[in-house]
């Protein structure tokens, strides 16, 4: 089939070229459609469902909303597992579909499922899904604020409720427009808010209640429509009028009339334009501000959709009141532009390399530019391969592109093309005819089609284990291995149809037959040296295998990552206060926190979320900030020099000087992954089960005693779960009763002066303001006095609340945590100086055996160990089955074991170098320098198998052993060379690149370049001397 | 060779994968438990707003709240009748008018002696109600009605839980929306009509005209008001653990020393045991000190 096709290929030469057209016009078009990011996406199939319940405290929270949502989702199609947690007024559960759920099937299976329970919520409480969005999702931030000086209409300056109103009205409505947009969060200010503030006295005075005050107010808000009537012909609309549009109106609303004098709003309550009980807070360089974040829709182009946003801001500055400035604070753009740019640079300046080398040693223009055209016609290919296959172009997937490797199979083709029509010229005396010529390209290119495909298809098949892995690894490089596969199996596909009719097309000059001057002198070199060599190969297979065993053991001493963090080039520094924090003092907290940021001179700006955003999609407590920094260009720096890390130390040093805080130092994008991918982060995690919360927090307790003293355990923590503080007002329901009081009644005062109590909303155009009912402001944050809070009685008296109730001040859950519908805790490790997995075994029979759980309780283990070991196994299997392929193709291509197994000891050599190219470079193993690894085997064996098939070709020709070493190895030492060099150039770039991203490539690249030097060098030198070893006996009859 | 290469791979992977949670595991590393003590800077004190003062003597002031309405007394209420029935033949005031003790009021005839007798004022005070003019015939009701607002009292609803602590004699103040004045506890009645609460009385002087009954008024009585020699500020009180206590300020360094506190009167705490006169202690901000030792433990949980 393959001779047809090559066949066919030589003979339709032109329709062949032609096609590269084609090929052209679709990669044009696909590069148009492929997402691009900064790297892969690594979120789970999940969905957030955020229901808010102003005033509930966790407990309630969890027992009202959190337990019927959850359950109501539990056995849903593909479901993974339900987490969830119960906060003050806020109850989150999170829940993770099995990998390749469609997202969009998952939530309306939830939304069938949710409509459901709607009727067994709380009233007034409405559960709702978190935007279709992921890790990736928060591409550009701006923050609204006032120049100094700037005033309103009204005169007045602008203060937090006008910026807010300004965001959720003006900006907000407008930045939602925009294509790709999912979500606009706002976070800091406050919601406007028409406030009522009853006079507890005034009230009493009248003896009115607090609610008597709701309940005139909700029955005097609302517009009616009342039909219509026909007149003469014409219909005419009926409707009545009665909403409250200012505070005027409010105040005129009449309470109560006893003995006949209206009691008014005014008469009892101050009206004014409040402030609302605020869950989050954002600040900006130290001073409150409020922040906006566009959040994209799961797949768009994070690029162009964060530009669109800013162009969109543009438009909507000019809508803005004057002395109002809209700042973008963060935007992906310049994060993607960045690792484009580098990965762009590495890419072209890789096939720059690579042109430049097949130049020099194929020494023949025309046969240079036809290897190189495959360059970018497969970069093309690959980019229609990656949009059908869904893989969007980020530094990891095109992290380990190298053209060298892809060209590979193309150059073995044109340099025998080459080397044969130079032969033919020079037997023929001078040019061929065009049949000779055909005939002459045929037949080189059938001579090393087989080892050049073979070859590549090894290549390809070692990238097969990196698809068994699961998990963020999966996600992080399956796209790698997917692009490489996609590329790699265009280039067969060209050199077995394109090369060949190219260089039937093309080739028709003088072909020299001499070898480029490069190549000659070193053969001249390598010709004695290997001739020695094979003398001394005891020496030889010895120094081999201390090799080997050396890097083996160098390996073991190299530091070890998952994956090199990708450098985002702004920081975030989360910094976490003790639980129980008000908002308005972490606010104070955060701006010293700011400006102690501020003053270092590398800082653009800084800024901060605090608690928990509009929508609830990172639900953070009060006592923590997640700060941004935004750092200036390099070039800005008062030292360019200065390493992130050393910044990162320093500004450790100053913040640990501001007290009362503990800092995270992450950056956006992985901060933004880590909360929602979550889980437990430690390398083992015993979660203990069970519903009483004392009870779990105390078996807590005697687990994290039984891990501290096992051997190896180190960062020991139990999940915190109390301490928030609280006042738990307790009914005492005999006094109670004697005062004519219900228990309702007095929770709905004491819930309405100090919670304050919705009654309606106040509309302005589109605008709607809710219209909330509490006690003034200086009463509400008197807590010592919350017992003499008066509570009007139905016969128009009233009794102290500490006559009926007793307010008793105690530490509270702070938070409620559930797993799969139970509450859970969780006792965290990490493992040093010990192997996890007998770590993890001693965990669990210690437990087993010191720790008694009573009936209703039990414990179950997760953590990174799982990972490990699901890894662990499925490489444990996928390995050597690949390993087995590869035996396999190596056989079918040389037809012999001895041959084989020859070829396949350039696999350890090659991977000497890739260990020592790392340590010279003082980097750790991780990931992705080990999928360089599994690239070098197939690099590796591709040589091998040229040199080798080649030598034996020659040795079948009844050539001496020794002479058919010598020269077979000669021969191919140019097309070694050249595949090695290319290989291995086409990295460089990629392995000294310094721009954004290029620390995540690095690795990589450097593990294929030293692996590629030291398995050519040893190819040309270990393999000669192994085949003549191994076929020393044989005499060839 | 196989095994070999076998080997590696598998072994490198394996590597990598730990490496992730060797990484991940390098958070929080300067935990450091026990010892309840701080240090921060003067300079990064000053800034924070984190003030110290000694502890001292202080007089304690406890009050306790009650709210009532303004009455006037009974021996300020005049309910004017005719002595004897007859016709009444003048009326000297009109409601509103100033009156002395002595003035005249009305004049009537009575009908068994058809003889005109004049009432006079009993009191000093204001006519309120006129029932009677001239013609008209007065037999037992009430003819004219003198309020004498010049004092006024302040009933206080005291409930049972104030009970023990409120006794004639105490200062209070009372204040209406507008205005406040200090009296005194003057007597103490059960309520009437089974209330469950009784009725504390101060007298409110009335001289300006400003008060007046009916008014709803709030009672701040003061329950208590001692000199007491080693006291706190309560905003110094923060709870660490199961313990509460005050940060004493030694140089740069501040400690938590756990306090026991007697009486409190919202702003000053007795001090029974655990620091001694002269400690110089944090008032201001006192609650950083507390988020800077326990901030070891704060960590991000979702």
């Amino acid at each position: 089939m393959i001779d047809s096709i090559l066949k066919s290929a030589i003979e339709r030469r032109y329709l062949y070229v032609s096609m590269v057209l084609v090929v052209i016009g679709v990669g044009i078009w696909s590069y148009s459609e492929l997402p691009i990011d900064a790297v892969p996406d690594i979120t789970n199939v999940q969905v957030q469902i955020n229901t808010e319940a102003p005033g509930y405290s966790p407990l309630e929270t969890e027992q009202r909303i959190t337990y019927p949502v959850e359950t109501v989702l539990a056995g849903l199609p593909n479901l993974a597992y339900t987490r969830s947690l119960s906060r003050y007024g806020l109850s989150q559960v999170t829940v993770v579909f099995e990998e390749g759920t469609d997202l969009y099937f998952a939530r309306t299976l939830i939304n069938e499922r949710l409509g459901a329970i709607s009727s067994t919520l709380p009233g007034g409480l409405e559960p709702e899904m978190g935007p279709i969005s992921t890790g990736l999702g928060e591409i550009f931030m701006y923050t609204v604020s006032a120049e100094p000086g700037a005033v309103d209409d009204a005169g007045r300056p602008y203060d937090a409720v006008a910026l807010r109103e300004i965001q959720d009205w003006i900006i907000k409505p407008q930045v939602a427009l925009v294509p790709g947009v999912i979500e606009v969060n706002s976070i800091g200010g406050y919601d406007k808010q028409y406030h009522v503030t009853p006079f507890p006295e005034k009230l009493l005075a009248h003896g009115l209640s607090i609610n008597n005050v709701s309940e005139a107010l909700r029955r005097n808000n609302s517009n009616r429509g009342a039909g219509f009537v026909e007149d003469g012909g014409q219909q005419i609309l009926i409707r009545s009028q009665g909403q409250l549009t200012s505070i005027d109106d409010i105040e005129q609303v009449v309470i109560a009339i006893p003995h006949g004098n209206p009691i008014r709003v005014a008469d009892v309550a101050e009206v004014s334009i409040g402030k609302e009980l605020r869950t989050g807070a954002a600040t900006r360089n130290g001073i409150e501000t409020v922040l906006g974040t566009a959040m994209m829709l799961v797949g768009e182009n994070s690029r162009t959709v964060a530009e669109e946003v800013a162009e969109k801001l543009d438009e909507v500055r000019t809508s803005l009141p004057s002395g109002i400035v809209l700042d973008a604070v963060y935007t992906r753009t310049s994060l993607v532009d960045k690792t484009v740019a580098t990965v762009q640079t590495n890419l072209l300046e890789g096939a720059l390399l690579v042109i430049v080398v097949l130049m020099l040693l194929l020494g023949n223009w025309r046969a240079a530019l036809i290897t190189a055209a495959v360059i970018p016609l497969a970069m093309l290919a690959t980019m229609f391969g990656m949009v059908r296959a869904g893989v969007s172009a980020n530094l990891m997937s095109l992290g380990a592109l190298d053209f060298g490797l892809i060209v590979d199979g193309a150059v073995i083709i044109v340099e025998n093309t080459t080397r044969r029509l130079g032969l033919a010229q020079q037997a023929n005396g001078g040019l061929l005819a065009l049949r000779e010529r055909l005939d002459v390209v045929y037949d080189a290119t059938r001579e090393v089609i087989k080892p050049s495909l073979f070859g590549v298809a090894i290549i390809t098949v070692v990238y097969v284990p990196i698809f068994a892995l699961t998990g963020i690894e999966g996600k992080m490089f399956h796209p790698m291995a997917a692009t490489v596969v996609i590329a790699l199996t265009a280039a067969m596909l060209f050199s077995l149809t394109l090369v060949p009719a190219a260089v039937a097309l093309f080739m028709t000059g003088h072909v020299s037959d001499r070898e480029s001057r490069v190549i000659q002198i070193l053969k001249i070199a390598y010709e004695p040296v290997l001739a020695q060599l094979l003398k001394l190969r005891w020496v030889v297979a010895c120094g081999a295998l201390a090799l080997i065993a050396s890097t083996a053991w160098l390996a073991t001493t190299l530091g070890s990552e998952f994956i090199p963090q990708l450098d985002e080039g702004d920081l975030t520094i989360q910094a976490i206060r003790i639980p129980g924090t008000g908002l308005e003092r972490s606010v104070q907290m955060q701006t010293k926190v700011e400006a102690a940021i501020k003053s270092f001179p590398e800082v653009e700006t800084t800024f901060a979320r605090i608690g928990t955003a509009e929508v609830a999609t990172d639900p953070m407590p009060p006592n923590i900030a997640d700060g941004f920094v935004i750092l200036k260009e390099r070039e800005d720096w008062p030292d360019p020099e200065k390493s992130k890390s050393e910044l990162i130390e320093q500004m450790e040093g100053v913040l640990s000087l501001v007290p009362g805080n503990n800092y995270e130092f992450t950056q956006p994008i992985q901060m933004r992954f880590n909360e929602l991918i979550s889980g437990v982060r430690s390398d083992l995690g015993v979660k203990i089960f069970g519903d009483d919360l004392d009870e779990l927090n105390r078996l807590g307790g005697e687990v994290l005693r039984v891990l501290q003293v096992i051997p190896g355990a180190s960062d020991t923590r139990l999940e915190q779960l109390t301490g928030l503080p609280m006042m738990t007002v307790i009914p005492n329901r005999i006094a109670l009763a004697r005062y004519g009081l219900s228990i309702e009644e007095m929770q709905d005062m004491v819930a309405t002066s100090f919670g304050g109590e919705e009654v309606g909303l106040i509309y302005e155009g589109d605008r709607r303001f809710k219209l909330a009912v509490r006690l003034p402001e200086a009463l509400r944050q008197d807590l010592d006095r919350l017992g003499a809070l008066p509570l009007a009685l139905p016969d128009g008296g009233y009794v102290p609340l500490s006559e009926v109730a007793e307010p008793v001040l105690a530490p509270a859950p702070n938070q409620i945590s559930r797993e799969n519908g139970k509450r859970r805790i969780v006792v965290t490790a990490n493992v040093r100086d010990r192997d996890l997995g007998s770590f993890v075994a001693e965990v669990k029979n210690r437990i087993a055996s010191d720790v008694s759980l009573p009936p209703g309780y039990w414990v179950s283990y997760g953590g990174t160990f799982e990972q490990l070991e699901s890894a662990s196994r499925r490489l444990s299997i996928v390995v050597p089955i690949t390993l087995v392929i590869i035996l396999a193709l190596l056989l079918m291509a040389v037809g012999n074991i001895k041959d084989t197994l020859i070829i396949f000891s350039g696999v350890p050599l090659a991977l000497t170098g890739g260990v020592l190219a790392l340590w010279i470079r003082d980097m750790p193993l991780s990931i992705s320098a080990g999928v360089g690894f599994i690239a070098l085997s197939g690099i590796a064996v591709l040589n091998g198998l040229v040199m080798v098939s080649f030598i034996r070709d020659l040795w079948l020709e009844k050539v001496e052993l020794a002479d058919a070493v010598i020269r077979g190895a000669l021969v191919r030492l140019r097309p070694v060379l050249m595949t090695a060099l290319v290989a291995s150039l086409g990295f460089v770039p990629m392995a000294l690149n310094t721009g954004t991203g290029a620390e995540v490539q690095r690795p990589l690249a450097t593990v294929v370049i030293g692996g590629i030097i030291s398995s050519t060098l040893l190819t040309l030198i270990v393999l000669p001397v192994l085949f003549q070893w191994a076929n020393r006996v044989v005499r060839w009859k | 060779m196989k095994l070999n290469r076998q080997a590696v791979l598998g072994c490198l992977i394996a590597l990598s994968l730990s490496g992730q949670a060797r990484a991940d595991s390098d958070e929080h590393e300067d935990e450091h438990e026990g010892e309840p003590v701080t240090t921060i800077a003067s300079e990064i004190a000053l800034d924070h707003g984190i003030t110290t003062i000694e502890v001292g003597p202080a007089t304690l002031r406890r009050t306790t709240k009650t709210y009532g309405r303004v009455v006037v007394p009974s021996n300020q209420i005049s309910h004017i009748r005719a002595r004897f029935g007859g016709l009444v033949t003048d009326v000297a005031v009109d409601v509103g008018d100033a009156i002395k003790a002595g003035d005249l009021l009305a004049t009537v005839e009575a009908n068994a002696s058809l003889k005109r007798y004049q009432i006079k004022a009993p009191i000093d005070g204001m006519v309120t109600q006129r029932h009677a003019n001239a013609g008209e015939f007065a037999e037992d009701q009430v003819l004219l009605t003198l309020v004498d607002a010049s004092q006024l009292w302040a009933e206080l609803r005291v409930f049972e839980g104030q009970l023990t602590e409120i006794s004639t004699g105490q200062p209070v103040m009372i204040s209406s929306a507008t205005q406040s004045t200090d009296s005194v506890i003057r007597t103490i009645l059960p309520s009437m009509d089974e209330h469950p609460f009784v009725i504390a009385r101060a007298q409110i002087d009335n001289s300006t005209g400003a008060w007046s009954p009916g008014m709803f008024v709030e009672g701040n009585v003061v329950i208590e008001e001692t000199a007491v020699p080693v006291t706190i500020e309560t905003r110094a009180l923060q709870r660490m653990g199961d313990e509460t206590g005050v940060f004493v300020r030694d140089g740069d360094q501040y400690e938590f020393k756990p306090v026991s506190t007697g009486r409190s009167d919202g702003m000053i705490s007795e001090v029974l045991s655990g620091v001694d006169t002269g400690t110089p202690y944090v008032t201001g901000n006192s609650y950083l000190i507390k988020a800077d030792i326990e901030k070891s433990s704060a960590e991000h949980e979702d």
